[in-house]
């Protein structure tokens, strides 16, 4: 497992690229990243140290609540082949 | 009545050929790349470059192949030890697809090596030219040679049994074959289809595609084993 800085911004912006991947209305993608960057941020902040595994279980926990197709493409994006 | 079988050995190959994964999951990942960095227009001709990429490797192979055929043993049909190999190649590849090549558990990673899977998902994330998505479609349709050469040569074979005059035709109907599942996709995705639903579908159905690919492999090998070795009259 593999320790890495968490970078807020870097998040949003995979957020909205995936977001456009599956054709979400560019205003509910902005929407989405903002709250699930924030919710993500706060989360990790209460740990010590964080693994690439961590934070996309926790990435795709908190897109859950927005949109499935948007936390499946993120947590499968690395899994088509 | 022999033209008959070399077209069911060509069609079934072809068949078994294009239920191979890493076309389509090389087309989703370029999918995936294109769509969250240009507009759909541009989308649309790289992925229309990266089918013809598979196309043409396709085809240059099985050309290939009936060439290297034909000088080798001119008219005349491959021996029948040679054809016995090819059918044990194919019977192998049958329990490959049945046991390793779809990895277990929710995902439709592939048996294949980690580097090229890496290599393959790096160039679809960089790929913005038409010439870069055909050099993946290239790249991606022969990263599965090792799985789809016997296939090939056992097609190319049969094509050299036929008329002058439908070995052409033979030829594009295998790769229009092999293709058929990248251009449903791109069809699917043009009706308003997102990568998210055809992955799902893909997830939902591995087992049947499981099962089908591997019964495809064995049914070929039947099938050369009963009309080939074997000679049963039709």
């Amino acid at each position: 497992m593999k320790e890495l800085d968490f970078s807020k911004e870097n998040l949003k912006a995979e957020i909205l690229k995936d977001a456009k991947s599956i054709n979400l209305a560019p205003g509910f993608a902005a929407t989405i990243s903002d709250k699930v960057s924030d919710a993500v941020e706060q989360k990790v902040n209460k740990l010590s140290t964080i693994t690439k595994n961590d934070l996309e279980r926790i990435v795709t926990s908190e897109l859950k609540k927005y949109s499935a197709d948007l936390a499946y493409i993120y947590h499968n994006r690395d899994k088509i082949i | 009545m022999s033209d008959i079988i070399s077209v069911g050995i060509i069609f079934l190959s072809a068949l078994a050929h294009a239920f191979l994964q890493l076309g389509l999951g090389s087309l989703l990942l370029l999918y995936h790349a294109s769509l969250n960095k240009h507009v759909s227009k541009k989308t649309k001709t790289l992925v229309s470059s990266f089918i013809s990429g598979v196309g043409m490797i396709v085809l240059l192979g099985i050309a290939a192949a009936c060439y290297a055929l034909y000088s080798i043993f001119g008219d005349n049909n491959l021996p029948i030890e040679l054809l016995a190999a090819l059918i044990g190649i194919v019977f192998s590849v049958a329990i490959i697809m049945w046991t390793i090549y779809y990895h277990r558990g929710k995902t439709t990673e592939l048996w294949i090596p980690k580097a090229v899977a890496k290599f393959i998902s790096s160039r679809a994330e960089v790929t913005n030219s038409n010439t870069e998505a055909f050099s993946l479609g290239l790249l991606a349709a022969f990263a599965e040679f090792p799985l789809s050469f016997a296939l090939i040569l056992i097609a190319a074979n049969s094509v050299l049994e036929l008329n002058y005059t439908v070995r052409n035709i033979a030829l594009v109907g295998y790769v229009f074959i092999v293709l058929l599942p990248l251009i449903i996709t791109r069809l699917c995705i043009r009706k308003g289809k997102t990568i998210v639903d055809i992955q799902r579908w893909r997830e939902a159905n591995k087992t049947f595609l499981r099962i089908i690919s591997g019964l495809l492999f064995v049914v070929l090998g039947v099938f050369l084993i009963a009309y080939r070795i074997i000679g049963v009259p039709l």
